[in-house]
């Protein structure tokens, strides 16, 4: 049992008589919501309020406190959170505000660091306070009537949380909890997180968040809570990274969003973009029974409508039920014959309650049906108590057996229909694709739990010589490892690169060329030159010694005139590669999430589509076939017009590599081949260029 | 056949220039070699020296451009040559590209001692050949007389002749005449000529720019023949910007940020030479229409600001055969030279 959400006793400091103030609401909703433990309203003025006596001070309580709600201004918190810590209180939620969101860093790591000190655990500061259902406790300054449901909410923001419960009041929304974490000073998402995970009243976890203090400690929680519950994320704040981002494919890429994105796949997270779609989504997550298999049929009145929600389906991964064989079997006998029992079921336009019933029927009894999409176009068929009964009754009937969703458009019937049945706890959509998008969402978890787990493995072969490598580059105070060093790393690592030596002068330029065999490629080394193939520091495909050498000469000339201080390290001569599908494999610590891996389309495409896929770091071998599958250039190297199917396998064996190599080792910062050449199937990838920048050095 | 090597005391004094200057007038099958090339095309795997090319195309040379040069840079000189095989490969050279001809002109390393170290500087080129050498001199005038003095030491080591110099990019040939000339006949150097700077080649295209920082031409293709006498760099606001004189003069040239429409916008609006925009910034695409239709090519660098106003302070003008301007400029400079000398040779 855990005292923040199941507390004995409760005191407010700063409670008041004053309606208008937060003191007030706060008492008056703990002591209205039915609230059974011991509340405790603490001001120096004294008096009672509602019914309870108001204590001068804490000390003056003659018992235990599990939990201090401090409603007092900023000023004054840290002696009153010194004395819940004399006092032995178990949590301190402060509500009041003027702290780090305003810039006042200080008092709060101050009042953490009291806390800590005593054992005490602090929820806040700047939150609008706890709801918990089944404590029967609304120790909030928002609204009473909260229906009690399944669904928790967790808000960084504080006035979208109060609009969020009362939301969820007026749409007759079950809400299991409701959490305000504001300025996380102690108390993270993680931490909530952790405890929702084995809340029995809790199901969906809805959050609302715009960054995370420690987004690694948050995805280790995440990991732990998404097998047991849903989880349900509106995350604002798309920005991108800043400065750094020119330096690489890999860093320019990964805007927090898009991290967040390939996280929430790799974690079974739903997305939602704005507050109705998370709440669509929460709601129908934790009224809704799993399906079975992936078997949905979609029963409709009206064609257009129909074919709009067979493209939303493939919109939101949602797969009909093709099995002409089997359609007809089930469908047929309640089908007109100017209808189709071809998936979508088309009843017709005058399709009546009774042909509704029968077909809902059929689905429901279908061992072959797993899902059902309700579509229903107003007709004059039907009275809007018809529609009512018929979505309440089949509402009910699937409930524990099937999942199912309305879609009902029209007009005012409709509406008002609509209204009735939300009066009722009963949901249906008006937009097809909002009601598909849901059943999507359902779908996606299902696939989730059905998909066996794989522990990425993170241990580091050769750990030792890499960091060497990465010593030796910090000693000469550089933050790039040179074309070389990043290719020996690599080759630590396990990752196939392609010959090299890098050559001095041009002796020894035609020597390693013969050495390693033509054709080759040429490239300058220098850390001083980030853009070579603009600088003029790169040859291809030369093909005897006499391209060699003009290569050479051409190379050190455009050098020494485009960056005559630049330092020249040589001349990298390397096997020339046959031409294969260029992909990039790139890691990065990304600054919210910590390690992370991209997968995407590489070459000169990585900036153009952006066609790229993130997790965080270390991968297993399934999370990484599942990157290279997401893409939208899977297909090419699925094979496109006759090619061969490519060496996936491998890539995915790479992505895993610089997946523990990039979170083991947190000097590096970025690591991105570009690119990394696949090959047919069997025939493996090659590494054909990579940039490795390091931490910078303070 | 007559033969001459062309060479200079200093990088950019002209000497292609007066290979052409000179060859426009003399008549006859001219040929032409550069044995160590600078400034270097490199494409398609080939590598040759882009004065050569000017020279080949506006002498009617016939010989592929990279067959005009030995090398282009000391390491592989180094390594395929030692002293007498270099020597062995000038006359073999030589040998090829003056068959059939009437004339053949040498152009020598950038300056006196470019290509000591592998035996190809202008003087050793000179012996190889026992051709006699025509200086070209310019800069300051204490320069030129140090630069005299050096040269026929030089040449005297080398047993080599000089036939004479001229005195390239002066800006005042008369106080030049009248008083300098005697100085330099002192040391024992024939003044052929004494020519003016001529203006039109010290401007440069929109494409040059393009061509030598490098840079992409992102839009406004029809301007790349814009010629740029102005560079402004446009890293202050748009209203400080245009209440400098500079930004109000004509063939600028605007380095700027490619996220700075606003600067961009603006010198658009003006009497724009080209813009080149800096950090890989590709502007929207209503500006990239808009450079299109006032014909102001966008070059586009993947460096910054800092670096591309750098290498722009590098790019010295060339001279192009594509560019008639700069042709006929030559050709009026040097249609006062006395040319009589090369009868006597």
């Amino acid at each position: 049992m855990n005292s923040l959400f199941e507390p004995h006793s409760i005191a407010v400091i700063g409670a008041s008589k004053n309606p208008g103030k937060i003191g007030y609401k706060i008492v008056e909703n703990i002591v209205k919501g039915g609230y059974k433990g011991k509340v405790y309203p603490v001001n120096p003025k004294g008096g009672t309020l509602l019914d309870l006596p108001i204590h001068a001070d804490l000390k003056d309580i003659n018992d235990e406190v599990d939990v201090a709600i401090i409603t007092i201004p900023a000023d004054s918190v840290y002696e009153a959170v010194c004395a819940c810590a004399e006092k032995k209180v178990k949590y301190c939620i402060i509500i009041s505000s003027g702290f780090a969101e305003v810039g006042n860093r200080e008092e709060e790591e101050k009042i953490v660091a009291v806390a800590r000190k005593h054992g005490m655990r602090i929820l806040g500061p700047n939150v609008f306070g706890i709801y918990v259902s089944k404590s029967q406790l609304n120790a909030t300054f928002g609204p009473q009537n909260i229906h009690p449901g399944t669904i928790a909410i967790v808000t960084q923001s504080g006035a979208l949380g109060i609009a969020m419960i009362g939301k969820s009041a007026s749409d007759n929304i079950g809400i299991s909890s409701v959490i305000s974490v504001g300025n996380k000073a102690d108390i993270d998402e993680a931490w909530i997180l952790d405890y929702l995970k084995d809340d029995e009243t809790t199901q969906v976890i809805l959050m609302y968040v715009e960054g995370f203090k420690n987004g690694e400690k948050f995805i280790e929680s995440l990991k732990r809570v998404s097998p047991k519950k849903h989880i349900v994320t509106i995350k604002a704040g798309k920005s991108k990274r800043g400065a750094i981002a020119a330096a690489s494919h890999t860093g320019s890429l990964a805007g927090s969003d898009n991290v967040f994105e390939g996280i929430a796949t790799q974690l079974g997270i739903l997305r939602a973009e704005n507050i109705r779609e998370a709440f669509e989504k929460s709601r129908f997550l934790a009224e809704s029974i799993f399906p079975t298999g992936e078997n949905t049929v979609v029963i409709t009145n009206g064609g257009g409508i129909g074919v709009m929600c067979a493209d939303a389906c493939e919109s939101y991964g949602v797969k009909l039920f093709s099995d002409m064989n089997m359609l007809k079997d089930i469908f047929e006998d309640v089908v007109p014959d100017f209808g189709s029992y071809r998936n979508p079921v088309d009843l017709t336009g005058q399709a009546t309650v009774e042909d509704y019933q029968k077909a809902l029927e059929k689905a429901l009894d279908s061992e072959a049906v797993h899902s059902v999409i309700a579509l229903y176009c107003e007709t004059a068929v039907f009275t809007q108590q018809d529609i009512v009964t018929l979505v309440k009754e089949y509402s009910e009937m699937f409930k524990k057996k099937k999942p199912i969703v309305f879609s009902l458009f029209g007009g005012e019937k409709i509406d008002k229909a609509t209204a009735q049945l939300q009066a009722e706890g009963i949901k249906s959509f008006d937009e097809v694709y909002d009601a598909v998008a849901s059943m999507g969402a359902l779908y996606k978890r299902y696939r989730f739990m059905q998909t066996e787990r794989e522990e990425p493995d993170n241990s580091l072969e050769n750990e030792k010589a890499i960091r060497k490598i990465i010593q030796d580059a910090k000693k000469e105070k550089r933050n790039v490892l040179l074309p070389h060093e990043a290719k020996e790393l690599l080759k630590l690592v396990g990752i196939e690169i392609p010959n090299y030596r890098v050559a001095r002068n041009l002796n020894e330029a035609v020597m390693y060329a013969e050495e390693i065999g033509y054709p080759v490629a040429m490239k300058i080394v220098s850390e001083d030159i980030i853009h070579k193939t603009e600088a003029g520091g790169v040859a291809l495909d030369l093909e005897d010694a006499e391209e060699v050498m003009n290569a050479y000469q051409a190379i050190v000339k455009n050098a020494a005139a485009h960056f005559p201080d630049a330092r020249i390290r040589g001349v990298e001569i390397s096997q020339m590669l046959a031409k294969g599908v260029e992909t990039i494999v790139g890691g990065t610590q990304e600054p919210t999430f910590g390690p992370v891996v991209m997968f995407g389309l590489g070459g000169i495409y990585v900036e153009a589509f952006g066609d790229v896929t993130f997790r965080a770091a270390p991968v297993s071998q399934k999370d990484a076939r599942q990157m290279i599958e997401e893409t939208a250039s899977s297909s090419i190297l699925h094979g496109v017009r006759g090619e061969k199917r490519r060496d996936m396998e491998k890539i995915a064996e790479t992505i895993v590599k610089l997946g523990k190599l990039i979170s083991r080792v947190r000097e590096l910062r970025d690591v991105e081949i570009n690119p990394l050449m696949v090959y047919g199937y069997g025939e493996g990838v090659k590494a054909v260029d990579v940039r490795i920048l390091l931490r910078d050095i303070k | 056949m007559k033969k001459i090597v062309v060479a200079s005391a200093r990088e950019g004094a002209g000497k292609t220039t007066a290979v052409i200057g000179i060859g426009r007038k003399v008549s006859g099958k001219i040929g032409y070699m550069k044995p160590f090339g600078d400034r270097i095309y490199y494409h398609k795997k080939r590598l040759w020296d882009y004065d050569s090319v000017a020279v080949a195309k506006t002498l009617g040379i016939s010989e592929a451009p990279e067959k005009l040069s030995i090398g282009f840079e000391h390491s592989k000189l180094m390594y395929m040559f030692d002293r007498e095989g270099i020597a062995k490969k000038v006359r073999e050279l030589f040998e090829e590209i003056s068959t059939g001809k009437d004339m053949v002109f040498i152009e020598g390393s950038k300056d006196m001692n470019y290509g000591a170290s592998v035996n190809l500087d202008s003087f050793s080129v000179a012996h190889y050949l026992q051709s006699a050498m025509l200086m070209i001199f310019s800069g300051k005038e204490e320069d030129i007389f140090d630069d005299i003095v050096r040269c026929k030491e030089l040449a005297e080591m080398k047993g080599v002749k000089i036939v004479g110099a001229i005195i390239n990019k002066v800006r005042d040939v008369n106080e030049w005449k009248e008083i300098h000339v005697q100085r330099v006949e002192k040391e024992g150097i024939h003044v052929l000529g004494i020519l003016p700077e001529i203006k039109e080649l010290s401007t440069i295209t929109a494409e040059f720019v393009a061509d030598q920082l490098p840079a992409k031409v992102l839009a406004g293709e029809k301007g790349l023949h814009n010629e740029i006498e102005n560079i402004f760099i446009g890293a202050m606001s748009v209203s400080a910007a245009i209440k400098n004189p500079l930004f109000n003069k004509k063939k600028k040239l605007i380095l700027t940020s490619g996220d700075r429409t606003d600067m961009v916008l603006t010198a658009l609006r003006e009497d724009t030479s080209c813009i080149v925009l800096t950090n890989n910034i590709i502007p929207p695409a209503r500006i990239r229409e808009m450079a299109d239709e006032k014909g102001i090519p966008l070059l586009l660098t993947p460096w910054d600001t800092y670096t591309s106003a750098k290498k722009l302070e590098n790019i010295k003008p060339w001279i192009s055969e594509k560019n008639e301007k700069k042709m006929r400029a030559v050709e009026t400079a040097f249609e006062s030279l006395d040319t009589s000398w090369i009868m006597n040779m």
